[in-house]
């Protein structure tokens, strides 16, 4: 599974990294049990500091997005189908949704193109196949 | 024995010239000359004259290197042997470094990646990596092991003494009393050889695969596995040539040391293959890096799904393999950063921040060491000792040149 990111982009290396994993679970590209690189080999593959890549995993593992043991390394631990979100984690999801939402509502984007455009990305999300432009 | 001192000093320097002229066609069309250059500007004309600046110094240094063989072979027959070499790798190297500072230039003064999105790609999955072609590694240990077989029928009728080193014309100057070592010597350093080089294929199958990010990421990472697939077998190939040459010498030795026609055959055939199997790399190697194998139709292994930047708000969830959709221009296309900083003369590569170890190399083939690390460190200065040496006993003991085993 491949991913991109953008060195000069002002977002950090590691949160593109953390995010590119994420939108690969959400869209099953990643499921639970898929076996990532270690750090250092995705580090490697890059050419990126090692710090940064395991930031991007510590980040994952504090969400329980991956599981990392010594034997197996990093694993994917949860997808869509495995289970409803924790109480918790809807806690800390929603400030970030109200900002989001509120950064289109602000910049004149009416509820229904909001809403609309969050259906699209959710059905992309469903059948990736069907998403190419 | 002139014949040898030709072919000695000729063979390598033209092998060495020509992979030189072709290597602008072989690297990737985004690194000119090693100077990282966006995709949209791979057709700029200074890119052009650059690199007919480069070629028009390399076959000057090759006619230079040449004229040297043909004017030193009858005055002095080991510098006519190893002086070409080097002036062609020197002269080469300059006018390297000569020719890519014009489009370094360029791209400086016109900001060519002004408001360029570049991108690095990798795979979090760990993506393809190259099998070891165990075929030619069984093939060299059947070569040497078919030279020990003759070797030992031979033993009983070899004379009494054994040539055991040659001076830079293919004349026997060293002999040695009739030993196992005297006699299986060289056939020891070929299986050792063989050992190393294996050795060498396992490593090279833990490397990383590093890709350059193109507009098609499927196809960067085709690429990728290409370069490492196609110098796993050059690997494999490279190693039977060397073990045919060792068992060739070896049965030079056993069956006439003097004679200067077996000789020549000896050092000539595997010389030849040598060039044949380098030259057949080197046309799959460009198919492999500069022909868009997007249009090809080429399914599952490489090309993985992609996750880019922003995909999903956008609009764009790339997904599975974008073949199909070859034709349209990419929504997001995206280049590889600029690293020419890294780059020292666009041959050394220095990157702390890098962990690798080995990264593919800038303009040429195969891998670099990263001397921005601590182990590539260490090794660069053993290497820089070991040529500095090398060099030194070269000048100290010009007599010990030539080729065989003390």
């Amino acid at each position: 599974m491949q991913i991109e990111v953008d060195p000069l982009s002002a977002v950090p290396i590691y949160q593109q990294i953390r995010d590119r994993i994420i939108e690969a679970v959400a869209s099953g590209r990643l499921a639970p049990g898929d076996q990532l690189s270690s750090v250092r080999a995705l580090a490697v593959a890059f050419g990126i500091n090692v710090a940064t890549v395991a930031k991007a995993y510590d980040a994952l593992r504090q969400e329980g997005v991956i599981r990392t043991n010594q034997k197996s390394g990093s694993v994917v631990a949860r997808g869509p189908g495995s289970g409803p979100a924790s109480a918790a984690f809807i806690d800390q999801w929603m400030p970030r949704l109200t900002t989001l939402l509120a950064e289109a509502v602000a910049q004149g984007l009416p509820p229904g193109a909001i809403i609309a455009r969050t259906r699209t990305v959710l059905d992309q999300f469903a059948d990736p196949k069907d998403s190419r432009p | 024995m002139i014949a040898t001192t030709l072919i000695l000093g000729t063979g390598p320097t033209v092998l060495i010239a020509v992979l030189m002229l072709m290597m602008p066609s072989l690297t990737q069309p985004t690194l000119p000359l090693g100077v990282s250059v966006p995709a949209s500007r791979v057709g700029e004309p200074v890119i052009g004259q650059a690199v007919r600046k480069f070629r028009l110094w390399v076959a000057g240094a090759l006619v230079l290197a040449l004229a040297s063989v043909f004017a030193l072979a009858w005055v002095a027959p080991v510098a006519a042997s190893t002086v070409p070499v080097p002036l062609v790798l020197v002269l080469s190297g300059a006018a390297y470094v000569v020719a890519r500072g014009g489009i370094r230039r360029a791209k400086e003064q016109e900001g060519w990646y002004e408001s360029v999105p570049v991108r690095l790609t990798a795979s979090v999955t760990g993506g393809h990596r190259a099998p070891v072609p165990f075929v030619w590694y069984i093939v060299a240990l059947v070569i040497l092991m078919a030279a020990g077989v003759v070797g030992v029928a031979l033993y009983p009728s070899l004379p009494d003494s054994i040539a055991t080193h040659f001076n830079g014309s293919g004349v026997a100057d060293t002999y040695s009393p009739k030993s196992f070592f005297s006699v299986f010597g060289v056939l020891l350093v070929g299986f050792g050889l063989v050992v190393l080089l294996f050795a060498l294929a396992l490593w090279v199958r833990v490397v990383q695969p590093r890709q350059r990010a193109d507009a098609d990421p499927a196809r960067s990472a085709r690429r990728a596995h290409a370069q490492l697939r196609l110098m796993q077998g050059l690997l494999g190939q490279i190693t039977a040539t060397s073990s045919l040459l060792i068992a060739v010498s070896s049965l030079v030795v056993w069956l006439g040391p003097g004679e200067a026609a077996l000789v020549n055959v000896g050092i000539f055939v595997p010389l030849a293959l040598l060039l044949v199997v380098i030259v057949v790399f080197a046309v799959r190697y460009q198919r492999a890096m500069r022909v868009a194998p997007a249009a090809a139709p080429q399914p599952a292994p490489h090309g993985e799904p992609v996750s880019r930047a922003g995909a999903a708000t956008s609009g764009l969830v790339a997904s599975a393999s974008r073949d199909a959709r070859t034709s349209d221009v990419d929504p997001t296309p995206s280049d590889a950063p600029d690293d020419d900083r890294f780059w020292k003369l666009g041959l050394f590569y220095v990157n702390r921040n890098d962990p690798a170890f080995l990264v593919p190399k800038r303009f040429g083939i195969g891998w670099t060491i990263n001397l921005g690390s601590v182990g590539g460190m260490a090794l660069g200065i053993v290497l820089a000792l070991v040529i500095v040496g090398a060099i030194v006993a070269g000048f100290v003991l010009p007599s010990q040149h030539g080729f065989g085993v003390h």
